[in-house]
């Protein structure tokens, strides 16, 4: 606990969180783009997961990953609102478990865009056009929408379980 | 009345039952915004090589949060109906949620038969609507956003 005391301390010395704290609009401002936020990164992850399994399949998979940018633009808002957030309470965050859950499913759902970027994309681009992907593919393609998923309604659910250090 | 009824009660008895619903409303949000944000990007021409035929499928899970959220939203009403009808951002929210699925429709129709093109530069008319949609869409998500700022819990 005195390690994240400390980091609390040194996080609330910062503009950013000073910012979050005594602005109204920055808080409300900062919820408003993290829905924007997850609209924009679902909705392209919708587009390109459900084409790797198999809906959509008279786009080539090259046209279907020019939403990935979008989904990553997505993601950049949240992360930035998100630090935001953290920033404005740290204590009330590092002492939630839902928080950590979802910090964990984030990383999860991480971990499994790099595998699919690195790994899998390479074989997504020579697969003729038509043809069913190999089934890793697809299982990356449905755990990202399942684990994206989790992560809306954990992060939904922060406030069920936030402790006696307040939001988190 | 309304906060008398049992899903009133049912709702508000338990932070869970309440947040559980509000995170329902955020998966069909997700679900429904999400697709039509990528809708209309494409009628305003990003992804060229993907016919809007295919952002088709996405309808069935657009409808699919749709109703999710209806069901979801209806329940939250009943936790605090008289309030929320009080309040500005709900009735903005509820008149942004009607014009811009009347948006949505007037896109389908502008889009026609051209949604089996691969590569189609759509014209004035449909990227009007779709910036109209996305405009509809995002005040829903924002006045949305600003109830639970804005509602009077007396």
């Amino acid at each position: 606990m005195d390690f994240f005391f400390a980091i609390d301390g040194w996080i609330k010395s910062t503009a950013v969180s000073k910012l979050m704290l005594q602005s109204s609009i920055a808080f409300s401002l900062s919820e408003t783009l993290h829905f924007i936020g997850l609209c924009i990164m679902l909705g392209a992850l919708l587009v390109i997961d459900l084409r790797i399994l198999g809906v959509m399949k008279s786009t080539p998979a090259s046209v279907v990953l020019k939403f990935v940018p979008l989904a990553v633009l997505g993601f950049a808002i949240n992360l930035l609102t998100g630090l935001a957030f953290i920033a404005s309470n740290p204590l009330g965050y590092f002492t939630n478990w839902m928080f950590w859950t979802k910090m964990g499913l984030v990383t999860l759902a991480g971990l499994n865009a790099m595998y699919f970027t690195f790994v899998e994309q390479p074989r997504v681009l020579k697969t003729p056009q038509g043809e069913t992907f190999d089934l890793s593919t697809r299982i990356t393609a449905a755990l990202s929408l399942a684990i994206w998923v989790a992560v809306i309604i954990v992060g939904r659910l922060l406030p069920v379980t936030q402790g006696e250090y307040g939001t988190g | 009345m309304l906060s008398d009824s049992p899903v009133s009660a049912w709702v508000s008895e338990s932070t869970w039952t309440y947040y559980g619903m509000l995170a329902v409303h955020a998966v069909g949000m997700a679900a429904v915004v999400g697709g039509t944000f990528m809708l209309c990007l494409r009628v305003l021409g990003f992804g060229q090589g993907m016919p809007v035929a295919d952002l088709e499928r996405l309808r069935l899970v657009a409808w699919g949060g749709f109703f999710a959220n209806a069901i979801s939203g209806a329940i939250l009403f009943c936790s605090n109906g008289p309030r929320l009808v009080a309040n500005n951002m709900f009735q903005i929210k509820i008149a942004s949620i009607i014009l811009g699925g009347v948006a949505l429709w007037g896109l389908w129709r502008a889009i026609g038969p051209n949604r089996l093109e691969p590569v189609f530069v759509f014209g004035g008319q449909a990227k009007s609507i779709a910036i109209g949609t996305l405009f509809f869409w995002t005040v829903a998500i924002v006045t949305g956003r600003y109830i639970a700022y804005t509602i009077n819990f007396g």
